[in-house]
């Protein structure tokens, strides 16, 4: 067998074995993303409460046919002091959630 | 023989073959891991996928504070150290046995290998939908329920992945302290002990041991839903 699977017919082409590596390296970054803004929430971090404030923020926004949703009128103070958190937590809480892809600010 | 065996009957290969069943054996490796035993920590590299033949894994990371923060609870069957499909990451977290537990495991060059076969592959995309689903009601649960709806749906989960059917009403067949749950639903201690019994006198729990027994699956659906 010499550690090699072979599959016949089931094998696809390398092409097609390359997307769905792809394909599962976007969804184990996905869930990657999601793991991580868990763990911010449940360690309660500046980011996890600024993530907590947000969520109820967008309860009240209507989604885009884009899927966006527009958070313009959010004050950023306000949004700090929610969220329990300083002026500059903030700022370094946005610039994760922007590394992240989860936020955009403009 | 043994290697094949340890793979082989796993669901994620369910849809394959005798013969290619079998082939898969000669890439698997196999250990059992004795509780609280760590089979990889934050920060080691990751390069090996594992699978879990029985038993169960706690996936978890430390806080700056040095507070463990519970992310999961893997049983049988269940997949992890998924970062092993990109080249060159580290673990971002660690995964520690919570009883004694078989794992199979899969070198990343291996692993290509048996993603060659569509079927298996689906398997795993499959899989990896199912586990982020799972975080992201997580974090929605965490972030929109009372500490009473977090702890009715992680019970709900929990019997959906656990639950034994019994003549009482649905087992969650897995030993979990008051500790254990209040790290899965973000609670003290404190605060679980006073909601499961608030639970329990409503008729919705009972506790035997460690183990937890759903009596009335309509009324804690109701709990979640409460706020």
């Amino acid at each position: 067998m010499g550690g090699h699977l072979e599959t016949g017919e089931k094998q696809g082409g390398k092409g097609s074995q390359d997307i769905c590596l792809q394909f599962i390296q976007q969804k184990v970054y996905r869930m990657g993303s999601m793991i991580d803004l868990l763990y911010e929430i449940k360690a309660k971090t500046p980011v996890g409460r600024i993530l907590v404030i947000l969520f109820h923020v967008i309860l009240q926004k209507e989604i885009s046919p884009a899927g966006k949703i527009n958070l313009c009128g959010v004050s950023l103070p306000v949004l700090a002091g929610l969220a329990e958190v300083t002026e500059e937590e903030l700022k370094e809480s946005i610039d994760f959630l922007q590394l992240k892809g989860i936020i955009k600010t403009e | 023989m043994e290697k094949v065996r340890c793979m082989k009957e796993l669901d994620i290969f369910s849809t394959l073959d005798y013969e290619e069943k079998e082939k898969i054996g000669v890439l698997a490796g196999r250990k059992v891991y004795r509780k609280n035993e760590f089979i990889f920590r934050e920060g080691d590299p990751a390069d090996t996928i594992y699978l879990i033949k029985y038993g169960k894994v706690r996936l978890y990371k430390v806080s700056g504070e040095g507070r463990e923060i519970t992310l999961d609870i893997l049983k049988e069957d269940d997949m992890f150290g998924e970062n092993t499909f990109f080249e060159d990451t580290l673990h971002t977290m660690s995964a520690q046995a919570i009883e004694d537990t078989f794992i199979c495991s899969c070198k990343r060059e291996h692993f290509a290998i048996l993603l060659q076969n569509s079927r298996v592959a689906l398997k795993i995309i499959q899989l990896l939908g199912k586990k982020l689903n799972d975080y992201t009601d997580q974090v929605a649960s965490i972030a929109f329920r009372d500490v009473k709806g977090r702890i009715a749906a992680a019970f709900l989960r929990l019997a959906n992945d656990y639950g034994v059917s019994s003549d009482e009403g649905v087992v969650i067949n897995i030993d979990l302290t008051h500790q254990d749950i209040g790290s899965l639903v973000n609670a003290s201690r404190v605060m679980v002990t006073k909601i499961m019994g608030s639970l329990r006198q409503e008729g919705i729990i009972a506790a035997r041991g460690h183990r937890v027994v759903l009596l009335n699956m309509d009324k804690l659906s109701e709990a979640v839903e409460a706020v």
